[in-house]
């Protein structure tokens, strides 16, 4: 290897590697550990404001004291449901979508494009758009239901706090699902045609075909999606944000990690106060959560993997 | 092991780097309240146009400040100044924390407006805004003052105060022949007359926690009161208090006689139910009259009137509060020319553009209010008459910990609206939020 080699030359290697090492440690390593020290003191986040000690009641805080525990909890809970609904949605849809366009002659690349236009669309615009259409007086959502005689499923979406969860997390999957189905698609166009074809002389049907061969041969596929689901929970902020503000409401029922990071971090309506090292302790545990799985993830992908 | 260690050794040198660079702009920290702020604070009609050009960057939650910005210029101009102000309207949820982080970089603008109370304290303790010393400030009352200063000396001019009460649209009202409340029975029956006639009687932006917190406040003026506002912020009583969860209930009972969906209601929206007519009444800010309502539609007839007690008679209150001042960044590179247009918005010039143009009460009280806006002429008759004189909510001291009065009181009402809380319930979970760190509640 390398080691073998003699002379100054023998360390060039890390020369080659600093273009994306140095960036990596400034903008990610260097951030990280500082939010760890950060995250053991009380802070306004105002430079020149006192920093005060407090090692690891930031922690406790969040952990077992009300109400920040309270807060904490919740937003937990609802970064689970998130994942749960991504899952279904975006993961679980996304494939259905996927098989649906290789099993169709014609314009596949036409629904392609289709799915995949709002992914163009900012999701900060996205948002806003939806929350113009799902306004319950003059949005086109609930005019469009009442105009075909559904007039009792006009609610309103977005103030009603068990439907806002759901539908913010519908606008975000709406937005995102070309990506899905992209991976999907790609992954089912790399099973062998020749194995299918068998499969269809042996007089396998689609659905046979698609459970039997296309599903084993795409599943580290598909746990990759569902581990990028959970890390896309777990960083979920903007669509809640443009959509229902930093309070995330009504009454906190889209509140995530991330939104309620934003609000402890750096205030919430028109507040004046702020306590970045509260917000570093829990962004320090958001990553606690999300890293294990990731790993996790990446070690039942192995599992799965099929020769073909 | 030994090919490991030139990785640890680069690690060591960028982070020794890193935190060399990060440490210093923070560390000695220049104390702008020694340094006496620059001679060239006098009046700007002595420039006669020697100075060199400046641009003067402005940052607002006021988005609709814009034009007030560009009169300014040419006011200054006209004065010989060579001045180019750049505003920027950031959202007003968003403010705070854009501001923070800005002036955290050390690229905060040269003026901003901050908010009134521990907004502008916690900027001032940091020494990151400048002492206002030089500017003659003759126009303000002392109390209005003191919502900007810090340790004696004031840290911003304060541009407006808010005062927030019941709107009411006449032709509704004379059409079904109806007149201003004077019992709170009186309100509730004129709600149920409309109701029954089809009408909406009331827009809540119930989306919005902000927007909720205000009827809060209006209602609980009257029904608060001073007295009661000092003897919470002493810890004399607190949230959960009989006649505070009286106050929410009577929030909440406004909620029947709210638009079909009003939880899914921005603010903004339900401004435009009332604007439009498509309301008749509506609890918001002296400030939305102009920005919004007479935007909307200029004919609208408008009418006002305050949270009514219970017996005819019986004193009412309004919720009067320092919206912000002009605050001038102590690290401007551009501070002379700031201080200069910030001593501007002292005088009694620009508080008369600021009344004309808005129809708000303006910090200086030397402003004569046009007769064309009957609505800003009676707020202010009722600030200085019936005006709280110790505040509750905004800019109240439990604005100034985490969670905030206003986050925690909007969110607990929405929940209160959508029958997950009861009235007790939300006034418990409210003071909850504030034990955690407020002083006077931690016993």
């Amino acid at each position: 290897m390398y080691t073998a080699r003699k002379g100054p030359g023998r360390y060039s290697y890390w020369l080659m590697l600093a273009p994306a090492l140095v960036p990596y440690l400034l903008f990610k390593v260097y951030p990280f550990f500082q939010s760890i020290w950060l995250s053991l003191y009380e802070w306004n986040g105002i430079p020149g404001s006192p920093r005060v000690w407090v090692g690891l009641e930031n922690y406790a805080r969040f952990l077992y004291q009300p109400p920040f525990s309270t807060m904490f909890w919740r937003a937990l809970r609802h970064n689970f449901i998130v994942f749960g609904l991504l899952l279904v949605w975006s993961t679980g849809l996304g494939t259905l979508l996927a098989w649906m366009l290789t099993q169709i002659r014609r314009g596949a690349g036409f629904y392609k494009s289709i799915i995949f236009m709002p992914n163009t669309v900012s999701l900060a615009v996205t948002g806003f758009l939806w929350s113009l259409m799902l306004n319950p007086q003059f949005g086109a959502v609930n005019a469009l239901l009442r105009r075909v005689g559904l007039g009792a499923l006009a609610m309103p979406w977005l103030g009603d706090s068990r439907l806002a969860l759901p539908t913010v997390i519908a606008v975000n999957v709406w937005h995102g699902l070309g990506f899905p189905v992209l991976i999907a698609l790609s992954a089912m166009l790399s099973v062998p045609r020749d194995i299918l074809e068998a499969a269809e002389v042996d007089g396998a049907g689609r659905v046979a075909q698609f459970w039997k061969i296309t599903f084993p041969i795409i599943l580290p596929t598909l746990i990759n999606l569902m581990a990028l689901n959970f890390t896309g929970a777990f960083s979920l902020f903007e669509i809640v944000f443009v959509m229902q503000g930093a309070e995330a409401g009504p009454f906190y029922s889209t509140d995530l990690l991330g939104t309620l990071f934003y609000r402890t971090a750096f205030g919430g309506t028109g507040s004046t106060a702020s306590g970045m090292g509260l917000g570093a302790a829990l962004a320090v545990v958001i990553f606690l959560i999300v890293i294990p799985v990731s790993l996790l993830a990446s070690r039942i992908r192995q599992r799965f993997q099929v020769e073909v | 092991m030994s090919r490991y260690r030139p990785l640890a050794a680069l690690c060591l040198v960028l982070s020794l780097l890193v935190s060399a660079c990060s440490g210093s702009p923070s560390a000695p920290g220049p104390a702008p309240t020694d340094t006496s702020p620059p001679p060239a604070t006098e009046p700007a009609e002595s420039g006669a146009g020697s100075r060199p050009p400046a641009t003067v960057s402005v940052w607002s939650w006021r988005v609709q400040d814009e034009e007030l910005w560009q009169k300014v210029q040419e006011r200054l101009n006209a004065n010989g100044e060579n001045i180019t102000i750049e505003f920027r309207g950031i959202k007003s949820t968003e403010y705070d924390a854009v501001l923070r982080t800005a002036m955290s970089g050390g690229d905060g603008p040269d003026i901003f407006t901050s908010r009134g109370g521990a907004g502008t304290r916690s900027y001032a303790e940091a020494g990151l805004i400048e002492p206002l010393d030089a500017i003659d400030l003759s126009g303000f009352d002392e109390g209005i003052l003191q919502q900007v200063s810090y340790e004696g000396q004031v840290y911003a001019v304060p541009f407006a105060v808010q005062t927030l009460t019941f709107f009411y649209n006449k032709t509704i009202f004379e059409e079904n022949g109806l007149s201003e409340p004077k019992t709170w029975d009186e309100l509730m029956q004129i709600m149920e007359t409309l109701k029954s006639r089809g009408i909406t009687p009331i827009a809540i932006g119930g989306k919005d926690g902000y927007a909720v917190c205000l009827m809060v406040d209006v209602i609980g003026a009257t029904w608060l009161g001073d007295q009661w506002a000092q003897d919470v912020i002493a810890g004399r009583t607190d949230f959960t208090d009989p006649k505070f969860v009286d106050v929410l209930a009577k929030v909440d009972s406004l909620k029947q006689y709210a638009q079909d969906g009003f939880l899914g209601t921005a603010q903004r929206d339900a401004r435009t139910l009332f604007a439009t007519g498509q309301t008749a009444m509506i609890i918001d800010g002296i400030w939305a009259v102009n920005t919004y309502y007479l935007q909307t539609d200029p004919d609208l007839q408008l009418g006002s009137f305050l949270a009514p007690p219970a017996r005819e008679g019986d004193p009412v209150r309004i919720y009067p509060y320092v919206d912000g001042g002009y605050a001038v960044n102590s690290r401007s590179a551009v501070k002379e020319a700031a201080l200069r247009v910030a001593a501007y918005t002292a005088t009694a010039e620009f508080a008369q553009m600021y009344a004309d143009l808005f129809a708000e009460i303006p910090g200086n009280k030397n402003v004569t209010f046009p007769a064309d806006q009957p609505m800003l002429a009676k707020a202010v008759q009722q600030m200085n008459e019936v005006g709280l004189k110790t505040l509750f909510r905004i800019r109240s001291p439990f604005d100034s910990g985490t969670p905030d009065i206003s986050t925690s009181l909007g969110a607990n009402i929405q929940g209160m609206f959508a029958g997950q809380l009861t009235p007790q319930q939300a006034a418990e979970n409210v003071q909850a939020d504030l034990a955690s760190w407020y002083p006077a509640f931690q016993k």
